[in-house]
């Protein structure tokens, strides 16, 4: 081919043709690339491509395209924008290759008019981030969904609740914190990076949530310290720039809070919002589910009158006790305890009368035992304390404590109904190589103790060896 | 014990790779967004003589782990700060002189604001604290701006995925083997590639530059459309005690472009 035809080849492509430097300065560049673009040789020559492009493919352009190119040495088919002199706009593609010969490297680049498929491709862009929004979103309420279903606990609730926010938002930190005792918010589940307990009264965006029962969110280090100024230096040093806090709401009453923390400036757009909102929701009826299901089980264990254990509360305890005392070769002790007089109270004052003397001596007895042993109600006056790890003297002396706290007077009663109590005590020592024995006949025997003080003349306490 | 093992995790996390005398002062690079440490390869190796020079890949970038890549830790710039003190404690590296570009230069800020002991000068190639204009902040972008390059990486994802496989792979004879990889590396990197640049171009770092105690170096050039040189006069105004040199040429990559101009600054800084 001679000259001419080259050239001819060159220019009249049905693609533009440009070449440039690896930095992008242009210096040829063929006719069909000044058709596209609508300009004259003289003004594209000698200037950089990127000067033709419009914003947001310049940063493409410099931030990905050209670090693929020298690392690749070639780029296929990347989307960019051209501004035309006119100030239009062109949807290009793009080829780019990198020619390097010993002395020096070049770029040579194809342009495609795009127009054509860009709405097209517009198109399949959007279906394709909003099937993708959809998706993600799916997943992240199927997700919950699962959990919630599975959640026992608040526990389990806050931790699911707090992992599904994670994975709709990438948060830094997530956490969930319920209003279990009024006035205060309690960190159940997840990181919190500042407190594990919120006092409501605060001037923090947890507490503003729970008072607004509305989304509380920060998109800035600026709107933080706008709106929190209490609270701007705790975050700031929990590295939190921006965050979101969502009430879970339950007729109309705040139950507890999901918040997230993000380490930079973050606006949250519409459907995150909506989704945490929609999670917020879910949980707030597992809420109100689990808070149901914790109450019919305490009140199948407590006895209602005083709300200490019931006899099956006591049996099950007594039952893991004993085997751990098997296991470590522990001692243990059952207490029994039987109020003397208290028919007196019932019969001459009334039942009533006599509630209130039962409910006056489960607290005392509440207050005797230490935390690692056990006080319950078997029914009618009839107490029972379980005791782990303990010896003859010392189950002996929490008896006589107990003696004497019941003996007291009783609150409006005055001394005309005096009260005591007979207690049988029943000490199992494992180690010492006797049978095995069960809960209930540890029971029995001390319930037989106590009927040996009863005989002897009652305020007293008598101890058996299991 | 933690030790060995840890050494071995970050350093591996991160591709970490260094070159000259260990006992030499510490010089630690760190690339941009898209790119990895090869950037530097026209101006590490020249301090090598005289440094010991500490080169890594940004998590997600390059040929660190990607099954490191925690999106919630990597969400802002402080996940990717607390790596790099990370590989800086675990080569013990004191004195440090910190050179980073673009979004690593702001990840070099908070690094230094955390634990300044450590660090001994940081030099800032193209940084930008905040590329979206505010006000009176001259950012050099539009939020659509912003917007129409995420459009463009959401576009431009397969190409990518296509340009870039066969070159991990290198397995140009078993086709089926290369499809199947491409799919996944499609994913994964286009899922990185996509939330590395929510993090990069939206984040505002302008409250942390005030906190930096470090001496600094804002090294800008006079055509760098992503890091205008405004920009780098708001950086120097912010740093107390810090200065701008402002190279003639070299676009935002001026350590490929012009790196002997680019050594010369940094040189004469360090003397």
């Amino acid at each position: 081919m001679n000259e001419d035809r080259w050239r001819d080849l060159f220019h009249r492509a049905p693609c533009g043709l440009l070449s440039m430097t690896v930095d992008g300065a242009v210096n040829s560049v063929n006719d069909t690339f000044l058709e596209l673009i609508g300009s004259r040789h003289e003004h594209i020559v000698d200037t950089y491509f990127m000067e033709h492009l419009s914003n947001g493919s310049k940063l493409f352009f410099e931030t990905r395209f050209m670090p693929l190119l020298r690392l690749h040495g070639q780029v296929r088919e990347m989307a960019l924008e051209l501004v035309r002199p006119d100030g239009s706009k062109l949807a290009v593609f793009v080829n780019s290759t990198l020619v390097t010969t010993d002395a020096s490297s070049i770029v040579h680049t194809a342009v495609f008019d795009a127009t054509a498929r860009q709405d097209y491709e517009r198109d399949l862009l959007e279906a394709r981030r909003s099937a993708d929004r959809s998706l993600a979103r799916l997943k992240v309420l199927e997700g919950a969904a699962r959990v919630f279903a599975s959640a026992m606990t608040e526990e389990d609730l806050g931790a699911g609740l707090a992992a599904a926010a994670q994975s709709a938002t990438d948060a830094t930190n997530t956490s969930v914190l319920l209003v279990r005792n009024p006035g205060e918010l309690e960190l159940v589940a997840g990181e919190h990076p500042v407190a594990a307990r919120i006092d409501l009264a605060g001037l923090c965006p947890e507490a503003e949530a729970v008072r607004a029962a509305d989304a509380v969110v920060c998109a800035s280090p600026v709107a933080i310290r706008r709106r929190f100024p209490a609270a701007v230096d705790a975050l700031f040093d929990a590295k939190v720039e921006s965050l979101c806090v969502v009430p879970l709401v339950e007729d109309e009453a705040v139950r507890g809070v999901l918040v997230c923390h993000f380490g930079r400036t973050r606006t949250l757009d519409d459907s995150v919002r909506k989704l945490l909102t929609a999670l917020c929701d879910q949980a707030s009826a597992v809420l109100q589910r689990i808070r149901l299901q914790q109450q019919v089980r305490h009140q199948s264990l407590h006895d209602v009158l005083t709300g200490l254990p019931n006899r099956s509360a006591l049996q099950s305890r007594l039952e893991q006790v004993l085997s751990g005392s098997v296991r470590h070769g522990r001692p243990i002790a059952v207490i029994f305890v039987d109020l003397d007089g208290f028919k007196a109270i019932n019969d001459s004052l009334g039942h009533q009368y006599g509630d209130q003397v039962l409910r006056q001596i489960s607290d005392r007895l509440s207050r005797v035992v230490r935390a690692e042993e056990t006080v319950g109600r078997l029914g009618g006056d009839e107490f029972l304390i379980i005791c782990e790890d303990i010896d003859e003297d010392d189950a002996r002396a929490i008896a006589d404590r107990a003696r004497e706290d019941i003996a007291q007077p009783l609150e409006g009663m005055g001394s005309s109904f005096p009260l005591s109590a007979s207690v049988g005590i029943c000490v199992y020592r494992p180690s010492e190589g006797n049978a095995p024995v069960t809960g209930d006949q540890l029971v029995r025997l001390a319930d037989n103790a106590m009927y040996e003080s009863k005989r002897a003349g009652k305020d007293r306490s008598t101890v058996v060896l299991a | 014990m933690i030790g060995a093992a840890a050494v071995a995790d970050v350093l591996e996390r991160n591709n970490v790779t260094q070159l000259g005398d260990e006992r030499s002062p510490a010089m630690v690079f760190a690339h941009g967004y898209g790119s990895s440490q090869n950037m530097w390869r026209l101006v590490a190796p020249d301090f090598a003589d005289d440094h010991r020079v500490v080169l890594f890949d940004l998590v997600g970038s390059g040929a660190s782990d990607l099954s490191a890549y925690d999106r919630s830790k990597y969400d802002s710039l402080h996940g990717y700060a607390a790596d790099l003190l990370e590989i800086i404690r675990e080569l013990d590296l004191c004195d440090v002189v910190y050179v980073g570009h673009s979004v690593s230069a702001m990840i070099g800020v908070l690094a230094a604001i955390e634990e300044p002991d450590r660090f001994k000068a940081l030099i800032l190639v193209g940084a930008s604290p905040r590329y979206v204009n505010d006000g009176d902040y001259p950012g050099g972008f539009e939020a659509e701006d912003i917007d129409a390059l995420l459009d463009a990486l959401d576009a431009n994802y397969l190409s990518w995925a296509e340009t870039m496989s066969p070159v991990f792979m290198g397995n140009a004879d078993r086709p089926e083997l290369t499809q199947e990889l491409n799919d996944s590396f499609a994913q994964t990197d286009n899922a990185v590639a996509r939330h590395f640049a929510r993090v990069t171009f939206l984040s505002d770092m302008r409250h942390h530059l005030r906190e930096v105690t470090t001496p600094t170096l804002i090294l800008q050039s006079t055509d760098d459309v992503v890091a205008p040189v405004a920009v780098g006069e708001y950086i120097r105004a912010q740093i107390p005690g810090s200065e701008l040199a402002v190279l003639d040429a070299g676009g935002h990559y001026a350590h490929l472009s012009s790196p002997e101009e680019l050594l010369g600054h940094i040189r004469r800084f360090l003397a």
